[in-house]
């Protein structure tokens, strides 16, 4: 009983009937002159205080986010590495798709029965020049049969397993087939050229012969059928003094890089 | 004279506490250096002061709050006149850091449970909207605390100084010569 007659008591209930009188002035409305200018007091000091706090909080803010700006630099890198390695598949997707394009381009006109093969390897059993394919007897291949890429004879099944077949690219040194030049139909002979590609050989003296005819398959070989393009010719190797026309050709297949390639079924 | 020095102090720890405090929060929390202000001024004993420094400090808050009005205000006044017949009556000796920091924390209770309930009450009222539940203060509580005790010394200084600054003044305007 005696606080409420104590002076702090008396200045607690006076200050409490003024906030009272705020409060009802509040919620008539006519607080809001004061509000503004109360609100307005503090706003230079706040200005300058942020002005002067903004340089430490932004060095601390960095050094807080020095961890979170590491960790996120890992994170992106790993994910760079793992784009890369999906671009690099994507590039080889593209190349096949390509390739795949220019066979099925050659191979929607034709009436020839093939069988599509994937290029598995290269240089198989330390063969040169010839190609390990992934498709064999059960598909219809067998041995002797022509192997063409983009209309374009490559070369002949050698070897005829199951799953699997060896193709001699018509490069190869012990590569050789019947041949006739398109243009005059003279019968001649291809083989491969250790180093040299791919030689035009024993056309008669008698038998014309230029730069830029093409040659083609003669049909005598009964398993490669005739008119398959093997190449043009670049170079006139021979003389007239040879007994027989030799001249270089020229394919414009990519031996080193064959992904697909159609075998020229019975 | 002295009350337009205490506004003043009061204006400049707002600016403060809005400017730097804003942006330095701690868990989302930032330290009231009002209350800390008025607090010091209510431990003083034989002194009635606080009284105005609580009106001017809770009527600061409450036109930058979005509660009702008079919330802060009633927290102020009630929490200093706890504060000022704590240490005035049951106070033997001097405060010290570790009885500060107790009544630091019986005071920020105190502060928060009334500012709940007047907000409560005003909405039970329909004199508003919406009021945070109990749970939102209590979550806030151990940063808000942590944060106000780490600030005491700094606010401490600060009321000091004020202190010093107007009994100075009170001296001169009497014409005592030092």
């Amino acid at each position: 009983m005696r606080f409420i007659y104590t002076k702090a008591f008396a200045i607690f209930a006076g200050c409490l009937a003024l906030l009272a009188l705020l409060v009802i002035m509040q919620l008539k409305g006519w607080l809001d002159p004061i509000r503004i200018a109360f609100l307005d007091a503090p706003r230079p000091v706040a200005a300058l205080a942020n002005s002067a706090a903004s340089p430490v909080k932004n060095f601390f803010s960095t050094i807080y986010q020095l961890k979170k700006i590491s960790d996120e630099n890992g994170r992106l890198r790993a994910e760079v590495k793992q784009l890369e390695q999906a671009l690099v598949g994507q590039d080889q997707q593209t190349r096949e798709n390509q390739a795949l394009r220019d066979e099925l381009g050659f191979a929607k006109n034709t009436q020839l029965n093939l069988a599509s093969c994937a290029v598995l390897s290269d240089n198989p059993f330390g063969q040169t020049d010839a190609l390990v394919l992934n498709c064999g007897t059960k598909d219809g291949v067998g041995e002797g049969q022509a192997v063409i890429s983009q209309g374009y004879l490559v070369g002949k099944i050698i070897y005829a397993g199951p799953g699997s077949s060896t193709a001699l690219l018509i490069t190869a040194a012990d590569f050789s087939t019947d041949a006739r030049v398109s243009q005059t139909d003279a019968a001649a002979l291809v083989k491969g050229s250790f180093g040299s590609g791919v030689i035009l050989d024993q056309v008669k003296q008698t038998d014309d012969l230029q730069k830029g005819w093409l040659v083609v398959s003669a049909g005598i070989n009964a398993k490669i059928p005739k008119n398959i393009l093997i190449g043009q010719v670049s170079d006139i190797l021979s003389s007239d003094n040879d007994l027989f026309k030799r001249a270089a050709l020229i394919s414009p297949i990519d031996f080193d890089n064959l992904q697909f390639v159609f075998v020229v079924k019975d | 004279m002295k009350y337009l020095i205490y506004i003043i102090a009061v204006i400049i720890l707002l600016g403060l506490n809005l400017g730097i405090f804003k942006s330095l929060q701690v868990y989302g929390q930032i330290p009231n250096l009002l209350f800390l202000f008025m607090l010091f001024f209510a431990l003083e004993k034989q002194d009635y002061d606080f009284f105005f420094v609580a009106a001017v400090c809770g009527i600061f808050l409450d036109f930058y709050s979005a509660g009702f009005f008079g919330a802060y205000t009633l927290a102020f006044l009630t929490v200093g006149l706890c504060a000022h017949l704590f240490a005035n009556n049951l106070l033997v000796l001097e405060i010290n850091w570790k009885s500060l920091s107790l009544v630091l924390l019986a005071s920020l209770i105190m502060f928060n449970l009334i500012l709940w309930f007047f907000q409560f009450l005003a909405f039970k009222l329909g004199w508003s909207g919406q009021f945070a539940g109990i749970k939102v203060f209590s979550s806030e509580f151990p940063a808000n605390f942590i944060y106000d005790w780490l600030l005491l010394y700094p606010v401490y200084l600060c009321f000091t100084f004020v202190r010093g600054f107007v009994q100075n003044l009170n001296v001169r305007r009497r014409g005592v010569v030092r």
